[in-house]
C-alpha cells in the first residue's frame, strides 16, 4: 500500500523534477546524462531560450490579460451575488438557476459563433475580446461562489449599516466586500490558475505574434522539431512559475475553492 | 397547539428601502453578468443551432438543413471520434474511482500524509499545456517511461504514435492530471464522516478491500456523485490541451475527441457549418450527462 502511494506521489513530483533539473543542464549533458541530475548546473539553456523564444513579451501578455480578467470577474462576480442574496430584483430566482446553467456549456459549442462575431467586431486579436470571454466563462462558477458567502452575511448587520445612513452601494463597498475577503480571495486564485493556463481561448482570439500569451507559446512549441530539450524545459518551467508561486501561497484556498463545489 | 401563522417577511431591501427601490438597484447590480453571458454565451448557443443547418467556409453559406449532421452520422472519421468519445465515457469508473482509492489510504492512516496529499494536489498548479508537453516527453520513445520499461526487460513503444495505445496513453494523463482535485474532494468526504464508524467496521472485522468499500462506498456516495460528473465533464469538455500538445488529435484520428473536432473543423477544413453541428451534437450529450445524474437521485436515492 505504502508502495503504491509512494509511486502515486512521485509521479505527481516527476514533472517538476524534470523540468527543474533538465532546464540547468547544457544540450550536451542532456545528451550525455538524459535522466539524472546535472553534473555542471548551468544558466546557458536558459539564456538560449530567452534569446530565441521571446518569453518575456508572452509573459507580458499573460499576466495583463490575466490580471485584468480576474479583477473584472472578482467584481462583476460579486455584484451579481449581492444583487441576487440581499436585493433581489424580480425573477432573481430565475436569473439565478440561469446563471449557474451557464457552467454546462462547454466552450467548444460557442466556439464557432464566437469566433465569427468578434471577427465582425473587429476584435479578433485584441486583449479585451480575451478579458471580456475569460470573465464570462468564469463568473458563473463565481457568482456561485460569491451567493453561498454573502448568503451568510446577517441581515441584521445591514440593517444597523442603513440605520446609520449607508446607502445600497456604500453597504456593498463597505460591507459586503470587506467581509467577503476570504472568497474573494479563493475566486481570485481560481480563476488566476485558469485563466493563466488557458489555451483555446487565447490560441483561437490572440493569434498574432506579438500577442500570444506565454501558455500559447508554450504550446505552439510542440508544432516546431523541437530537438533542445533543456531549452524546452527552461521555457515550461518559467511559464508554470506563476501559477505554482500561486499554488504554494494559496493551496488552502485552492483546496476550499474544490470542496465548496461539492456543496450543492 | 396551533400552529404559528405563515407570514411572508418582505426581504432586506423591502423593509429598509421601500417596495420597489431595492429591485431597481438590484437589477443594476446583476446585470454585468447578466449582460456577459447574455452576449457571450446565450446569443452564440443560438447562432451554433443555427450555422449548424449551413455549409459554411467563411465566405459562401448554403443551407443544407440537416446536411450537416447526415453527414457527420455518415461519415467513418466521425464514427471513429465518436468511439473516442465512447472510450473515454468506458474510463470514468477508473477516473473517478481511483483518487478514492487514494483518499481511503491516506485518511487517518499514514503518517504525514499532508505531504502526500499536498505533492499529489500540486499537480494542479501545472496548466494542461505543460503538462500535456511533459507527458508526451515522458511518453516518447527515448524518454524515461521507455527507459523504466527496458530495464525491466519490457520493448520499448512510442506511446503517443501508435494509434493503439495513444488513447490509452491519453487517458492515463488525463487521469493523473484529475486525480489531485479528486483527492482533495474524497478526503473532504472522508473527513466528515465521524471516526467511530470506521473504526467500529474495523473491529467487526472489515478488513479487505470489498468490506471496505461496502461501508465507505455508500457514505461517500454524494461525493463519488460530484467527482463523477466532475470527471466526465473534464472528459469531454476539458481535453482540448492536453490532445492539442500531446498528439494533435492523431494518429490519424485515433486521439480526436468531438470537442478536439470542432477546432479542426472549424480552424483547419474552414466547415465552420459541420463544426457548429458537432458542438451542437456535443452539447446535447452534455445536457444528457448532466440530467442522468439527476434522474439517479430522484428513483435511487
Amino acid at each position: 500500500m505504502y508502495a503504491g502511494l509512494s509511486i502515486v506521489t512521485i509521479s505527481s513530483l516527476y514533472p517538476f523534477f524534470l523540468m527543474f533539473i533538465n532546464s540547468f543542464k547544457s544540450m550536451g549533458e542532456y545528451f550525455a546524462n538524459p535522466y539524472g541530475l546535472p553534473r555542471d548546473w548551468t544558466l546557458s539553456s536558459f539564456q538560449l531560450m530567452f534569446n530565441t523564444m521571446d518569453p518575456l513579451r508572452a509573459l507580458l501578455n499573460s499576466t495583463i490579460v490575466v490580471v485584468l480578467g480576474v479583477l473584472l470577474n472578482l467584481l462583476v462576480a460579486s455584484m451579481a451575488a449581492y444583487s441576487l442574496t440581499k436585493l433581489r430584483p424580480p425573477g432573481y430566482r430565475f436569473l439565478f438557476v440561469s446563471i449557474l446553467s451557464a457552467m454546462m456549456v462547454p466552450f467548444q459549442v460557442i466556439l464557432v459563433p464566437l469566433f465569427v462575431n468578434m471577427a465582425h467586431l473587429g476584435w479578433v486579436n485584441t486583449f479585451q475580446v480575451v478579458v471580456l470571454l475569460y470573465v464570462a466563462t468564469s463568473c458563473p462558477f463565481g457568482v456561485y461562489l460569491m451567493r453561498s458567502y454573502y448568503a451568510g452575511v446577517q441581515d441584521e448587520l445591514i440593517e444597523a449599516a442603513q440605520m446609520d445612513g449607508l446607502s445600497y452601494h456604500g453597504i456593498f463597498t463597505r460591507i459586503m466586500i470587506p467581509v467577503a475577503r476570504p472568497a474573494l480571495v479563493t475566486l481570485g486564485v481560481i480563476n488566476f490558475v485558469q485563466m493563466w493556463t488557458n489555451l483555446l481561448i487565447a490560441l483561437v482570439f490572440l493569434q498574432q505574434q506579438g500577442t500570444r500569451t506565454i501558455t500559447v507559446g508554450i504550446a505552439l512549441l510542440t508544432g516546431q522539431r523541437l530537438t533542445n530539450y533543456p531549452a524546452m524545459f527552461a521555457l515550461l518551467l518559467i511559464g508554470s512559475v506563476p501559477t505554482v508561486i500561486c499554488f504554494l501561497l494559496f493551496q488552502r484556498h485552492l483546496a476550499s475553492g474544490v470542496l465548496v463545489g461539492v456543496e450543492h | 397547539m396551533t400552529p404559528a401563522p405563515r407570514t411572508r417577511r418582505p426581504s432586506l431591501s423591502r423593509r429598509l428601502w421601500g417596495r420597489h427601490h431595492a429591485g431597481l438597484i438590484g437589477v443594476v447590480y446583476v446585470l454585468p453578468a447578466v449582460a456577459f453571458l447574455a452576449f457571450f454565451l446565450l446569443v452564440p448557443i443560438l447562432e451554433a443551432f443555427y450555422y449548424s443547418f449551413f455549409d459554411w467556409d467563411g465566405v459562401h453559406a448554403i443551407f443544407v438543413g440537416l446536411g450537416n449532421y447526415l453527414h457527420l452520422l455518415h461519415s467513418i472519421t466521425f464514427q471513429q471520434i465518436a468511439i473516442n468519445n465512447v472510450i473515454l465515457l468506458a474510463c470514468i469508473p477508473i477516473w473517478t474511482l481511483f483518487p478514492l482509492v487514494l483518499a481511503v489510504m491516506l485518511h487517518g492512516r499514514v503518517r504525514g500524509w499532508q505531504f502526500f496529499r499536498l505533492a499529489i494536489f500540486s499537480t494542479t498548479a501545472l496548466s494542461y499545456t505543460v503538462i500535456g508537453i511533459v507527458w508526451a516527453y515522458i511518453y516518447s520513445y527515448n524518454g524515461p517511461f521507455n527507459a523504466l520499461l527496458s530495464l525491466f526487460h519490457v520493448g520499448r513503444v512510442d506511446w503517443l504514435a501508435n494509434s493503439v495505445t495513444a488513447m490509452g496513453a491519453l487517458v492515463v494523463t488525463a487521469i493523473w492530471t484529475f486525480m489531485g482535485t479528486g483527492l482533495i474532494v474524497y478526503l473532504g468526504g472522508l473527513g466528515a464522516i465521524p471516526p467511530e464508524v470506521l473504526e467500529s467496521a474495523k473491529l467487526d472485522g472489515a478488513s479487505g478491500v470489498t468490506m471496505m468499500r461496502s461501508i465507505i462506498l455508500p457514505l461517500m456516495k454524494r461525493y463519488v456523485e460530484f467527482f463523477g460528473v466532475f470527471s466526465i465533464i473534464n472528459a469531454f469538455t476539458n481535453l482540448f490541451a492536453l490532445i492539442f500538445v500531446m498528439t494533435n488529435g492523431g494518429p490519424g484520428f485515433s486521439t480526436t475527441t468531438m470537442e478536439f473536432y470542432i477546432y479542426v473543423d472549424a480552424f483547419s477544413n474552414m466547415n465552420f457549418g459541420e463544426a457548429s453541428a458537432v458542438g451542437v451534437l456535443l452539447f446535447v450529450v452534455m445536457l444528457g450527462v448532466a440530467l442522468v445524474p439527476m434522474k439517479f437521485l430522484q428513483t435511487g436515492g
